[in-house]
């Protein structure tokens, strides 16, 4: 029985274990990771032409340049997920801002 | 029907006199009375001070400022910069006439030749250049900043007397007028909107300023520290404000808007290192 309880202990803590070691991997397989997925590059490589657009043009927002900067930052990290978030944000705004070249001038003159 | 072709034709003048027609002394003019129907009681002479025209108690902490000011040795820098001769033996005032006296109010001017405007700092650095030195960056408070801050005292007193002639001039001057009444930034306003339309009211804590008289009175040092802002410094700052990353100091659309801007404050008298919040 001792014996039983035994076998028990161990096999179930070795399925935690495993479970640990398992998880583990899976974490350490998304920070090293693989690169990030094409829909990610993509939308990075969008927002970053979008910016420089606005920027050469003197319409970039500071909101827009800075999640651009968050997109970079989240895909030096591999983090698809934040890099799609703020890169389509940072592309918005910077087309946003292109728009405003189009606004009625504003003011008396 | 008469009516209605008085009114067409009315108007048509409104429209005439807001669009791309009008002559840069209708759009000075037309700025200038914006300011005077909001604010009949306040003298255009005394738009040089600014945001302190609003404000009694400011104007007070500026003259107080103003007698001794604290920031006088920063301008000695300048003074002692101006007047260092160059590697050719030759000094900033060889290169402008009257020594530099009464010069600073006739820019930005147009140099037809280049095709370009041409601000005082660019003068300046045209000035190192011919004679062998390397130019000063625009944005460097240290070195064109401090240079300004005492060669702009030299102009003191003049009058600001922007031209615009001829095809390439005005063309430029469209430009920083567009950039002056164009929305920009995620706060989505214009130098414009501010400073005509909303002109005195307050912003956070600050009155807005008129923007005739706003181009006379650079470099100002600025808030309890003096902080050196060339004219162009100011421009950044402002559109930082509305949330826009800054263009150039220096740059073509900057110096553009100068022009324009500076044109606005033609016939008021220049005053440089002035203090400001
Ligand atoms: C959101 C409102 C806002 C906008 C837009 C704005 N400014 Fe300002 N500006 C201010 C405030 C506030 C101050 C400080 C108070 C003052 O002097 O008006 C200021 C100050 C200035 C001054 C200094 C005035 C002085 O006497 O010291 C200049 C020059 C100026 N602005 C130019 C511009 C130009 C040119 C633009 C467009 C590029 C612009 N501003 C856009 C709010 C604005």
């Amino acid at each position: 029985m001792k014996l039983v309880k035994g076998v028990a202990r161990v096999l179930g803590g070795g399925i935690v274990l495993l479970g640990i070691v398992g998880s583990g991997a899976q974490a350490a397989g998304d920070e090293a990771g693989a690169a990030l997925t094409p829909e990610a590059s993509w939308a990075l490589s969008n927002a970053e032409a979008a910016v420089a657009l606005a920027q050469s043009n003197g319409v970039l927002w500071t909101t827009a340049a800075a999640a651009l900067a968050q997109a970079q930052e989240a895909a030096k990290k591999q983090d698809s997920v934040a890099v799609i978030a703020h890169a389509a944000t940072a592309s918005e705004q910077a087309s946003l801002g292109m728009g405003q070249l189009a606004y009625p001038l504003m003011g008396r003159y | 029907m008469k009516k209605l072709i008085w009114f067409l034709s009315g108007l048509g003048c409104l429209v005439a006199a807001g669009g791309a027609q009008a002559s840069p002394e209708d759009d000075r003019r037309s700025v200038v009375q914006a300011v005077q129907e909001k604010y009949p009681n306040i003298k255009v002479e005394d738009y040089v001070y600014g945001a302190l025209a609003f404000s009694p108690d400011a104007k007070a902490q500026y003259d107080a400022v103003m007698t001794f000011p604290p920031y006088e040795a920063e301008i000695d820098k300048g003074a002692r910069m101006w007047n260092t001769p160059f590697k050719s033996g030759k000094r900033y005032a060889d290169c402008f006439p009257r020594a530099g006296k009464d010069v600073a109010g006739n820019y930005p001017m147009f140099d037809n030749a280049a095709k370009k405007v041409v601000t005082f700092e660019m003068a300046i650095n045209r000035c190192r250049t011919d004679n062998g030195e390397a130019p000063y960056k625009h944005s460097d408070m240290n070195t064109m900043g401090l240079l300004t801050a005492y060669a702009r005292t030299l102009s003191d007193g003049m009058k600001m007397n922007i031209k615009v002639e001829g095809k390439d001039a005005l063309a430029a001057y469209e430009a920083g007028k567009r950039l002056f009444h164009q929305r920009r930034g995620q706060l989505n306003f214009s130098c414009a909107g501010c400073h005509i339309n909303y002109v005195g009211s307050v912003l956070r804590t600050e009155y807005l300023s008129m923007a005739p008289g706003q181009a006379t009175h650079w470099p100002a040092f600025r808030g309890g520290d003096y902080t050196l802002f060339t004219l162009q410094r100011r421009y950044a700052a402002c559109h930082q404000m509305v949330r826009l990353v800054p263009l150039e100091i220096g740059g073509e659309e900057y110096n553009n808007l100068e022009y324009y801007h500076s044109y606005l404050s033609n016939g008021l008298p220049l005053k440089a290192s002035v203090f400001r919040k």
